[in-house]
């Protein structure tokens, strides 16, 4: 399975729950940085989301609203899935899961019914990842200070 | 089972600690006035901070001196670093092994260290044919070069007895030559390692048990697999026993490492200070945030793969790689594209990433391009 045409066969009602479920994720520490700011215009861009629709992602709603909406507009588990697999990249982007960032991903795992065995597995293949892009930077000697 | 968020972090640690066994191997030099500075020596692995200290000396003539051997210096140190990754010799206070044993670990160790010295040459004088290789670390592989003018091993050889031929000699070469040379002159700071290891471990230090003798033969199989052979199978032991010094020193304190606890903690306490001093590299100017690393590494080669050079055989065309489309897909799955590779199918935002904003830069990292 591309991830990629999971992103084109969604409709825009599910790429905007997507979007503000990771917005509520990133401001789960009650601020969002100029950084974050820019990952959020990233992601609209990765979502391709028409200028018209900025004004409803950014009016996030209350967190059970918004599960609520993610249970209505989600269509299978393979979404679901997927959600959670952004969720976990986006959570791990600092090095560390923060206590509210689980709590978030937990609550949308159980609205969707997708165990905690699911989750532990998709956070290790990112983590997996991880290990693998530390290892890629020293066997093929790229500088990271330098953008390499 | 436990909360989610303990499983997730537990997951999390585990990661860092991977991660950090691939960062943190680094060298770093310092400048020194000269040999007194440094006890006599050229640098060192410094458990402490996991990392690899060199010093650069002041007094020109000892530092021309010291780089004609760094190749083989950082070769050896570099083991050391490898050895002590995997739980093995003297920097691992955890062994379950008997005192006895644990000093002939820390022997191990050193030896390992030296083989590695060699193994290194071996791959060197394969490239440049320039047998005066062998003369470096004050000719303490001048057996391997004589065993070689003899013809007695020929590491350009095809044949594969001389190979077993060889490589049993740098097993037991090395071994017999670290042990004449270097096992008197390490007997004081080995008995040091033991004495600080008999305080860690309490009363069972004589027990001679299969459960010791099974860690025993296990570290000293890790320690001796270099570069993709396991050496230890061609280990005849011989001469391998404690030096007399410290046979002389484990036979007098023996009833007293079991017996009396109290005069244990007080010759170990004492012995602990001293190994203190010797790991205190703040002489050296120790600064863990300067590192030197990209230049020295690129030097040593790494003893966990496969790279000792083998008798050539003739290798078989095979057709694993003759379909051309199967080879085509797992190449992009492997590079983190899309199945396809065709460009339209790549992650529609991550051609427009630019890497100047670190939060992006490590998103479209961790998601893959």
């Amino acid at each position: 399975m591309n991830e990629n045409s999971l992103i084109q066969e969604m409709d825009i009602k599910e790429k905007i729950v997507f979007l503000q479920s990771f917005i509520y994720l990133i401001r789960t520490d009650g601020k969002i940085d100029q950084a974050e700011k820019d990952l959020i215009a990233e992601l609209i861009k990765s979502y391709q989301i028409a200028s018209q629709y900025f004004a409803g992602i950014s009016s996030v709603p209350a967190k059970e609203n918004l599960l609520n909406s993610l249970k209505e507009i989600v269509p299978n588990r393979v979404h679901g899935l997927f959600l959670l697999k952004e969720l976990l990249t986006i959570a791990n982007i600092d090095d560390t899961l923060v206590k509210e960032e689980i709590q978030f991903i937990e609550s949308v795992a159980e609205t969707l019914n997708i165990e905690k065995e699911k989750i532990l597995q998709i956070n290790g293949l990112i983590l997996e990842r991880k290990i693998w892009l530390t290892k890629n930077e020293i066997v093929m000697e790229y500088d990271s200070a330098k953008g390499e | 089972m436990p909360e989610l968020e303990e499983m997730l972090k537990q997951q999390e640690q585990e990661t860092k600690k991977e991660i950090d066994l691939y960062k943190t191997v680094y060298f770093q030099k310092d400048t020194v006035p000269d040999l007194h500075a440094t006890a006599g020596m050229a640098g060192g692995y410094i458990p402490k901070y996991n990392s690899i200290l060199i010093a650069h000396f002041e007094d020109e003539k000892v530092q021309k001196q010291i780089s004609k051997d760094l190749d083989v210096f950082l070769q050896h140190e570099t083991q050391h670093y490898l050895n002590a990754q995997k739980g093995c010799g003297s920097s691992n206070p955890d062994s379950n092994v008997n005192y006895e044993q644990f000093y002939k670990l820390c022997m191990a160790d050193e030896i390992s260290a030296n083989m590695a010295e060699l193994i290194y040459l071996r791959e060197e004088y394969i490239k440049t044919k320039d047998i005066s290789l062998f003369d470096k670390h004050n000719g303490n592989f001048t057996f391997y070069k004589e065993a070689i003018q003899k013809g007695e091993i020929d590491p350009l050889s095809s044949d594969p007895k001389k190979f077993e031929k060889d490589m049993s000699l740098i097993m037991n070469g090395t071994q017999k030559m670290w042990m004449e040379n270097y096992a008197p002159f390490y007997a004081s700071n080995h008995t040091l390692f033991t004495c600080s290891y008999a305080l860690n471990k309490g009363q069972d230090m004589d027990a001679n048990n299969d459960a010791n003798n099974k860690e025993y033969s296990r570290q000293l199989d890790l320690m001796y697999t270099l570069g993709g052979i396991n050496f230890n199978k061609y280990n005849n032991q011989d001469n391998f026993e404690l030096p007399e010094a410290a046979k002389e020193f484990f036979e007098k304190e023996s009833d007293k490492l079991t017996k009396d606890e109290l005069l244990l903690l007080s010759v170990a306490k004492e012995n602990i200070e001293n190994l203190k001093r010797s790991e205190n590299v703040v002489h050296f100017g120790w600064n863990p945030d300067r590192r030197v690393s990209k230049v020295l590494k690129e030097k040593v080669l790494d003893m966990d793969k496969e790279i000792i050079t083998k008798p050539q055989k003739k290798i078989r065309q095979t057709d694993a790689a003759s379909d051309k489309t199967t080879a085509l897909k797992r190449l992009q799955e492997l590079r983190g594209l899309s199945s396809s590779g065709n460009e339209q199918n790549i992650h529609p935002g991550a051609k427009a990433i630019s890497y100047n904003n670190e939060v992006l830069r490590k998103y479209a990292e961790l998601r893959g391009r």
